[in-house]
């Protein structure tokens, strides 16, 4: 072979390597990503072998006892393996301490998108939101356009309370202690968590974070 | 204030207004030859405003009213020249003689019920052009009128006419929010690189080409957001992502 068809065939190989190496997980906004009636989203770009994580954060909350939080989110038939799940949504307080989860993974038998809640408690246990009667933590989606209202309390005298309402379903959790967090920051994407196994987009749209609950 | 209203069928057609505009003031005053000097600065910026705060943003609830206001902040950029009525005027990005904005909104969350220039400068003689079945409301300013804003009346000199130099609000419009609405939508200043393009543009008396996006005669250009909730007084924050970036959260990681 000739020398430069080799150095050719060489450049082409290492660029090739390179923008493979250089491709991380991203967020980006997108009108395709766009839900109840906007025009644009936000989209998780979540590329296979990364575990990056990719997010958008909001520092507006100040030492947040209750905390409500809404978004639409749609799978969009994300790849994800049934054993692993990611943060789409996280709640960090003052210290920097995750006290708030809300994950997204993949059930293959059946075959469902779920979410699910979890909330921190002093001792520093997840409490998960669950279903009344079946004590499910795993909330099932269509991977479709989902609207999901998050609440949350941070209080002692076993006032700590979890709640999670999505896809007609409410999954709750309460009665705990809690009064060691707030909410100082939170993240929506690829907040936490991220394995290498997942791979495509997801999408995310209409924000709204409050003080206090739906319903007091 | 008194709302105004103006049905010029022409006046939002994807030519430059600029073009109209200059054209009505140089039919009536045919130029002989322009002076002019010229310095570079700082562009134009436009954006819509809550007057509440300043912001651009509004959080309302469903069946109430919102107030939104068109700020226009001119450049530094000043020129003169000397038309053809014999007296320098003021020329540049900082001396806005014609302007050509169109803003639209989903008429399926908000009714548009009234506008108002501001008079208390030229805005006053800022002409509405009301397509809210469309989802639109257009604004031009084209010309200094006696009567305010009136095409049929008497039109002022380019030697006498005032001009938009002054940063402040130039128009003022109102929605009812539908009972029923909800979630988040927003009051969208169209531009030339939308799906659906506008010449969104500014010009003075004495340059040749008009104030754009494209040459970098428009800087900033700032849609407002609005949120439609029942629970606006215990609000912290929100997002639709409107502006086509994710600007309004306090940082990113992977953007």
């Amino acid at each position: 072979m000739k020398k430069s068809a080799l150095f050719i065939i060489v450049v082409v190989a290492m660029i090739g390597f390179a923008g493979t190496a250089d491709a991380q997980n991203t967020v980006r906004v997108e009108p395709y990503a766009a839900m109840n009636g906007t025009n644009f989203g936000l989209v998780l770009d979540a590329v296979l072998g990364q575990t990056n994580n990719a997010f958008v954060e909001d520092q507006t909350p100040d030492h947040e006892g209750t905390y409500r939080a809404s978004f639409w989110i749609d799978p969009n038939a994300v790849g994800i393996n049934s054993w692993s799940r990611f943060a789409a949504f996280s709640v960090r307080d003052s210290s920097n301490v995750e006290v708030v989860r809300f994950q997204l993974q993949r059930a293959f038998h059946p075959l469902q998108f779920r979410i699910r809640l979890g909330c921190l408690n002093n001792a520093g246990v997840w409490k998960w939101a669950l279903e009344d009667g079946t004590g499910q933590k795993a909330l099932p989606i269509g991977d479709t356009p989902t609207f999901v209202t998050i609440e949350m309390v941070f209080l002692d005298g076993n006032e700590g309370y979890c709640h999670m309402e999505a896809a007609g379903r409410d999954h709750w959790n309460g009665g705990y202690q809690a009064g060691a967090y707030d909410v100082h920051t939170v993240r929506l994407g690829g907040a936490k968590g991220i394995s290498g196994d997942v791979s495509g987009e997801v999408f995310f749209d209409e924000f709204e974070s409050y003080r206090t609950l739906a319903t007091p | 204030m008194r709302p105004l209203s103006f049905h010029s069928p022409h006046l939002f057609d994807n030519k430059p207004f600029r073009i109209i505009g200059l054209g009505l003031l140089l039919a009536f005053f045919a130029s002989a030859g322009w002076a002019q000097t010229s310095t570079l600065g700082p562009a134009i910026d436009v954006e819509i405003l809550n007057p509440a705060d300043g912001s651009n943003s509004f959080c309302v609830a469903p069946g109430e009213t919102l107030t939104a206001r068109l700020f226009i902040r001119p450049g530094t950029s000043t020129t003169s020249c000397t038309p053809s009525c014999g007296t320098v005027v003021d020329g540049g990005s900082a001396h806005i003689a014609t302007a050509v904005v169109d803003i639209t909104f989903d008429n399926q969350k908000l009714t548009l019920v009234g506008s108002t220039n501001n008079s208390g400068t030229a805005a006053v003689d800022g002409l509405v052009q009301d397509n809210s079945s469309q989802g639109r409301i257009g604004w031009a300013m084209g010309g200094d009128w006696t009567p305010d804003a009136d095409t049929s009346g008497a039109l002022a000199t380019p030697c006498t006419m005032q001009l938009l130099d002054s940063t402040d609000w130039v128009l003022e419009t109102e929605f009812n929010v539908h009972p029923t609405a909800s979630g988040i939508t927003s009051l969208h200043l169209r531009r030339k690189t939308d799906t659906d393009p506008f010449s969104l543009s500014f010009a003075d008396i004495c340059s040749e080409d008009a104030f754009t996006e494209a040459n970098g005669g428009i800087d900033e250009i700032n849609d407002g957001a609005v949120l439609v909730s029942s629970s606006c007084n215990a609000l912290l924050f929100f997002d639709g992502f409107e502006t086509q970036t994710g600007e309004r959260w306090s940082s990113s990681t992977g953007f």
